[in-house]
């Protein structure tokens, strides 16, 4: 049978290759389990990551891994496991402005003698605490200023003799898109206003697997603070507002043709493109969806939801909209996942509630929810990033006074039990902004008065500028997770400006 | 109820993710069938016995076909007097070691980059090896089917400029369909293996034609295979209890003895068994999982019956001892030692 030189040198390896398999054998397991990969390692993260991946090198033992994982400060999570992956679903956003250490000391993998797995410590951080307001005194008036909270660090974006209107982050913070007039402009109206983007100096680094993110990771580096480009020029058309799109990746501006002001309508622009007007019907407020791809315009008496591409064979003039909510005149947020707004209803078909309007909680599964109704007016509403509840700023008619008064207050809503919390009273004034800090802990408020239950040394000189006030919304870990909003007294912040608006 | 349609969920998945890939192997392997002189190839082969076992391993590059295609080719090769070292390297090697099936594989395994290089590694490494012990042997006749070996004593050491004739179509077994004087097409073997020399001295438009022949019939035989292998794979899952699906697949023994018998009984096409690898890539071992992929497209079910057209059954026997030893071995290490 092993006549043939082959054979018998096949043979003969087959007696080697058996030799060896058994020493193999009885040398044992020598190998540990690892982690593999981290998807958050020494990464920044924001509120648009909400689970972490951790990959091991073998299967393991679920429940020693469960037992034995921390995060140092806590945060708290689901577990879920798909092979030797397993994911960490924050219940709440991590808070911003912080390191984060993650601990796995000592877990088994599930091989029958269950091998310990090598200690695994990795590190991430979510984005600085920060936000950008436009400046009212000194060298920062007009200007467009950035607070960095968690460095206490101040920068000045725009040049000195520029006009800022007004100003959005661009989803990672790594810049801000402007209105401003420049110096020469300054004198004329409003609407020369011309739009820019500039950049704050903050390099994002975001984890390359993001759960929840839509459109890539920017640039690895932007360019230091204040590198200012333009996006759109006034020369024949006044840009009026603006919004940016969740991905970052699509602006939409109103614009109006300053020799036709029947030529009004919102305007496309996107990267490494030409603008372009959405051939839509004229309308007013708008919003960008959060799936970035459409818009959502007031027309008339009611809420077009348009295509921000249209389709292709579409042959028709003017884009026609995915849907008409007649009922509503404004909207004023919608959650994060997209599957829900705040939205306003004038109440124009209810006779007996004719002076009235009503906060409605609508979902894309044809949900209708009253929230809250005044006889006064709806000035803001943000939802939480958990989606569970819904801040606004509302007024109420003052009917003690002799004239015509309406009283804002800051208020939450349960948006799923119709809880509400009235959080903090405010003086009437004439323009309120707030804004609510990315991971949901805390509100921002600007005043153009003194706020009543706050003390303030000199009073007239509060009266003046206008001031801006930080307001903590949970006193306790525990009331975050719960839900419930806990205010402690707001903070008045050392520098004066209007509109803070936190960076994402 | 639930377990069918857990079960045609992962059926149809499996086969949504690996049929572009066998569409494209098939159709980049019937066009270079058809484009490369395969003369001219084994003319540039090297005559050292290591040399040539690696250059043959490496001619997957050339040829990307898979598991189902390659014995063939390594038949045609042997006949047209390409080196026992070349022809076996090719053989075992070629199914893996290509451009379509690493693609492939990297699509599959992306986190886990390792599987891909230590697949080709393994592959070369084993191919190489055997091709070597190949290559001790001076007269390759005896370890040959007849018929091949009777071919090879005709055919001369191939003259690259020269078509070699044609061997007769009466030495050759199956069915035939005559067509005009000298020309036929074997009705059960895929119509570009078929072929008597290189098409590539044919005119284009007479190639064109056999290279969408072959493209029909190679997805006709080879998206069959791969549908029975997606409904084993997906009924596997379903039917066999999890515990003892775990309980096989983390030991770091018993993982890669169970991966070699189902990569020998599912015998799925090479260019897409990475996908169904990666159905069991979260309870198995690395270990095993590399088995699978280096195993199955050396040696498969359904291979067997091609390779007994080129070698002896005892050949055969000895290739998939060694085989199944080395895979074993070089896969026990990763398991014990690495990961």
């Amino acid at each position: 049978m092993l006549g043939q030189r082959f054979y018998r040198a096949a043979a003969t390896l087959a007696l080697v290759l058996a030799g060896a398999i058994l020493v193999v054998l009885l040398s044992g397991d020598h190998a540990s389990a690892r982690v593999r990969q981290f998807s958050w390692n020494e990464h920044q993260i924001g509120v648009e990551d909400s689970a972490f991946a951790i990959t091991f090198s073998r299967p393991m033992n679920t429940a020693s891994v469960e037992d034995n994982l921390t995060i140092d400060p806590p945060l708290s999570g689901r577990v879920s496991w798909a092979g030797r992956r397993m994911a960490y679903t924050l219940d709440v956003p991590a808070a911003y402005g912080r390191a984060y250490t993650v601990r796995l000391d000592e877990a088994q993998d599930l091989t029958t003698q269950g091998n310990k797995l090598q200690p695994f410590l990795a590190q991430f951080r979510t984005r600085d605490r920060a936000f950008a307001y436009i400046g009212d005194t000194g060298e920062e008036e007009n200007r467009l200023v950035l607070y960095n909270l968690t460095r206490d660090r101040r920068d000045i974006l725009t040049p000195p003799d520029w006009v800022v209107m007004d100003f959005k982050p661009y989803p990672l913070g790594d810049r801000i898109l402007f209105a401003a007039l420049t110096a020469s402009e300054a004198t004329n109206s409003r609407l020369d206003q011309q739009i820019y983007a500039v950049t704050t100096g903050i390099t994002p680094n975001p984890p390359q697997e993001a759960f929840g993110r839509l459109g890539d990771v920017p640039a690895a580096n932007p360019g230091p603070a204040g590198e200012i480009t333009p996006i759109l020029d006034s020369q024949d058309y006044q840009n009026l507002g603006f919004d940016i799109s969740a991905d970052g990746h699509t602006l939409v501006v109103q614009r109006v043709n300053r020799n036709d002001p029947a030529d009004f309508g919102p305007w496309i622009v996107r990267d490494d493109e030409e603008p372009r007007p959405l051939a839509a019907e004229p309308g007013g407020d708008f919003l960008i969806a959060p799936d970035s791809q459409s818009l959502i315009l007031l027309q008339g008496q009611g809420t077009a939801i348009l295509p921000l591409t249209p389709p292709e064979d579409d042959s028709a003039d003017v884009v026609q909209p995915l849907d008409f909510l007649s009922d509503y005149g404004r909207v004023f947020d919608m959650s994060r996942d997209g599957t829900s707004a705040a939205m306003v209803n004038y109440n124009q078909n209810n006779p007996d509630e004719r002076f009235t309007q009503s906060l409605f909680f609508v979902t894309n599964q044809g949900e209708e929810k009253e929230l809250l109704r005044t006889d006064g007016s709806f000035l803001d509403a943000q939802f939480d990033p958990t989606n569970r509840l819904l801040y606004c700023l509302v007024t109420d008619l003052d009917e003690d006074s002799e004239e015509y008064q309406e009283q804002p207050f800051l208020t939450a809503v349960n948006v799923r039990e119709g809880t509400v919390w009235d959080l903090l009273a405010l003086p009437p004034q004439p323009n309120l902004h707030m804004s609510l800090a990315p991971d949901g802990l805390a509100l921002l408020l600007d005043q153009q008065t003194r706020l009543d239950m706050a003390e303030t040394d000199d009073p007239e000189n509060a009266e003046l500028s206008s001031q801006m006030w930080l307001l903590p919304l949970f006193s306790s870990r525990e009331a975050r997770l719960a839900g419930t909003p806990s205010p402690t007294d707001p903070e008045r912040l050392p520098m004066t400006g209007v509109q803070p608006i936190w960076l994402p | 109820m639930v377990q069918l349609n857990t079960g045609l969920t992962l059926f149809f998945s499996l086969l949504v993710e690996a049929m572009p890939f066998l569409l494209l192997g098939v159709l980049f392997s019937s066009v270079l069938l058809l484009f490369v002189d395969e003369r001219r190839l084994i003319a540039a082969m090297p005559r050292n016995p290591a040399l040539g076992a690696i250059a043959g391993s490496l001619v997957g590059f050339m040829f990307p076909v898979c598991e189902c295609g390659n014995v063939p080719v390594a038949r045609r090769l042997l006949s047209q007097g390409a080196p026992a070292s070349v022809a076996v390297g090719f053989l075992l090697a070629a199914p893996t070691v290509n451009p379509i099936v690493i693609w492939a594989t990297w699509t599959a395994f992306r986190d886990q980059p390792e599987i891909v290089v230590l697949r080709v590694v393994f592959s070369m490494a084993i191919a190489v090896t055997i091709a070597c012990v190949f290559s001790l042997q001076s007269d390759l006749s005896p370890l040959l089917n007849r018929g091949v070996a009777k071919l090879l004593a005709t055919t001369a050491v191939p003259i690259p400029a020269t078509p070699t004739p044609a061997p007769s179509p009466l030495l050759q077994s199956g069915t035939f369909l005559l067509q005009a004087p000298g020309t036929r097409v074997q009705l059960d073997t895929p119509a570009a293996l078929s072929l008597p020399d290189s098409p590539v001295s044919k005119p284009l438009r007479l190639r064109v034609r056999l290279m969408l022949d072959n493209i029909v019939q190679e997805m006709r035989e080879l998206g069959a295979v791969l549908i029975l292998g997606a409904a084993i794979a997906a009924t596997v899952q379903v039917v066999v209890p999890r515990e003892i699906i775990l309980s096989l697949g983390q030991g770091p023994i018993t993982s890669i003895l169970a991966m070699m018998a189902l990569a020998w009984v599912v015998s799925i096409c090479s260019t897409v068994d990475s996908f169904f690898a990666l159905s069991f890539a979260s309870v198995f071992t690395s270990g095993s999982l590399l088995a699978f992929l280096v195993f199955g497209p050396m040696v498969d079910l359904k291979n067997i019956s091609l390779l007994l057209t080129l070698f002896r059954s005892r050949t055969i026997l000895f290739i998939f001892l060694l085989v199944g030893q080395l895979t074993f071995l070089l896969t026990l290490i990763v398991n014990l030692y690495i990961s």
